[in-house]
């Protein structure tokens, strides 16, 4: 799917620029909720460096307005770390582009994945110059309403094997390769 | 009156920035978070049905609704010493380009521990029609001075 030009402004960050955007190339691979196997966990594909570039993009991207966030000048000379706050749910692009088109945790591209609730907990701030490793484990799949729902856990860590955030997240996920294919052909 | 841990009550309301959704809006919402899910960024892909649910166009990322939810507790939150610890979210309603929405959130129950002072939140987001299109729980930290 090409992304309309007019909107390619919006793309500021080295790790925007090189990100694989279509979700739907390799869409025969991803996961289905069928061959999803409660209790498998590994790494993400990629780790994340976290950059000043990133934390600015996000906080923009959620509205925010103070200095803090947004005036890395600002931030630089007022903050209590000297570096820019970041936005709690940043989590969010780490997990986007950690969890790659390979290995564990393709669900974040399945077509027809949908994320209808999730929990996060922050327990410490990001730092500039970070090496975040992503862990995902299948924590549950189960049916509601019909609907097939996969929880997962995301697990982040620093270089240094520190916990700073977890991340449970719900999804709706096509239940067979089927099922995926017609979302991708849609 | 400064808000202090000791003197808030359960009832206590917060109310959090009004947010115009629009296409560039979701877009950029798009690049920060590195989610390209289609949901979010193709009309034609969303014309039909999507599972048993017909959205007919885009929708805003859940997680925006998020980001909005953690903004006001934390500009709440920072002056105060407080820090934002938790969230649990679901979404409600699809929120379009269009949509203005809004974060609100109630306190719900203080708690003391051993490690510190915690405050839970009721928190909600509504539309520009007052429909509820998240609903949540979060969690607070007034660490101990």
């Amino acid at each position: 799917m090409p992304i309309p030009g007019r909107l390619d402004r919006y793309i500021e960050t080295k790790k925007q620029r090189h990100f694989s955007k279509d979700f739907m190339v390799g869409w025969e691979a991803y996961e289905t909720w069928g061959e999803a196997s409660v209790g498998q966990s590994g790494p993400a594909l990629r780790t994340f460096e976290i950059t000043e570039e990133d934390i600015l993009d996000y906080n923009r991207a959620c509205g925010e307005t103070d200095p803090l966030m947004v005036d890395p000048d600002f931030a630089r000379k007022k903050s209590p770390t000297g570096e820019l706050l970041q936005h709690p749910i940043f989590v969010t692009t780490i997990a986007f582009y950690s969890l790659g088109e390979q290995g564990i945790g393709t669900w974040i591209r399945t077509p027809g994945a949908r994320n209808p609730e999730q929990r996060i907990e922050i327990i410490e701030p990001f730092r500039y110059g970070e090496i975040i490793t992503t862990t995902v484990t299948t924590a549950d799949k189960f049916t509601q309403r019909g609907k097939p729902y996969l929880r997962m856990l995301l697990d982040f860590r620093n270089e240094k094997g520190v916990l700073k955030a977890r991340w449970w997240c719900s999804l709706i996920l096509p239940e067979t390769r089927a099922d995926v294919a017609r979302f991708a052909n849609a | 009156m400064t808000t202090t841990f000791e003197n808030l009550n359960p009832g206590d309301s917060i109310d959090g920035p009004q947010f115009a959704v629009s296409r560039e809006s979701i877009r950029l919402f798009c690049d920060a978070s590195l989610d390209y899910n289609p949901l979010h960024l193709d009309d034609d892909y969303m014309k039909g049905s999507f599972g048993k649910t017909n959205f007919g166009g885009i929708i805003m990322h859940g997680m925006n609704n998020f980001g909005l939810i953690s903004r006001m507790l934390t500009d709440w939150a920072y002056p105060r010493g407080a820090i934002h610890r938790r969230l649990e979210t679901r979404w409600v309603k699809p929120v379009r380009p269009g949509d203005t929405i809004q974060p609100t959130g109630i306190v719900k129950s203080k708690q003391v521990t051993k490690s510190s002072r915690w405050v839970l939140i009721d928190v909600m987001v509504r539309n520009q029609t007052g429909e509820k299109v998240a609903t949540g729980e979060a969690m607070l930290e007034f660490p101990n001075e």
